[in-house]
């Protein structure tokens, strides 16, 4: 019996530094494959969207003011991770 | 989601905030999850967030539980020594209170991976160890 297939080929267009990065990556043994690198960040942001429909569903968008101040922390902390990386 | 991009821990008080749909907390969950970070929630900080929220509450905290943006820290065997390496070095000893345990869990979880911690209360963070990198709630 022939397996049901879970993958589908199509072809993608990325700018030539974003394409040529991941093929070093791939290139270098760090990614399995490019095509491995693009599912990854694919699942990535279905999940990160996928979560924040979740939560605004269920409690709504926080209010302007709170969310000001959480992004305002992640900015900070990002800086922070960027200046000791 | 992967913990890359690291995050917070986040203590009893951070919990049950989100549990009673705080929106200082809920937003920095939110924000989180936008750009990819994480919130980590350490076992030890449970018992004291359940006993500080409404029954009604407690559906809303376990689902941050199973948010893809939050890790949960168990508490091993291995853990337990390491919290109790936290409680016997504690800065301030007479500080300590009836969460100490619960804030030593934060404070383990903080130092294993180099994050700041989410918190509504400081003083106690700051009897284990005054050098925690704290964000504090409004």
């Amino acid at each position: 019996m022939a397996r049901e297939r879970t993958t589908k080929k199509i072809t993608i267009t990325l700018p030539i530094e974003d394409a040529e990065a991941v093929e070093r990556l791939a290139e270098a043994g760090e990614v399995e494959s490019v095509s491995r690198y693009v599912t990854e960040a694919v699942a990535f942001r279905r999940a990160r969207e996928d979560g924040l429909a979740v939560l605004e569903r269920r409690f709504g968008k926080p209010p302007a003011e709170a969310l000001e101040w959480a992004r305002n922390l992640v900015a900070r902390r990002i800086d922070q991770r960027d200046r000791t990386a | 989601m992967t913990a890359a991009f690291g995050g917070w821990v986040l203590d009893h008080h951070a919990v049950a905030a989100w549990a009673r749909v705080q929106p200082y907390a809920q937003a920095l969950v939110w924000s989180a999850m936008e750009v990819g970070m994480t919130v980590v929630v350490p076992a030890a900080v449970l018992p004291l967030a359940y006993a500080d929220t409404r029954e009604q509450d407690h559906d809303v905290l376990r689902e941050l539980l199973e948010l893809p943006v939050t890790l949960f820290d168990p508490l091993t065997a291995a853990e337990a020594r390491e919290l109790g390496r936290v409680l016997a070095t504690a800065a301030d000893p007479a500080a300590l209170k009836l969460d100490a345990l619960s804030l030593a869990h934060v404070v383990h979880a903080a130092h294993r991976r180099g994050w700041a911690v989410l918190t509504g209360n400081a003083t106690g963070l700051r009897a284990l160890d005054p050098s925690l990198d704290l964000d504090e709630l409004p």
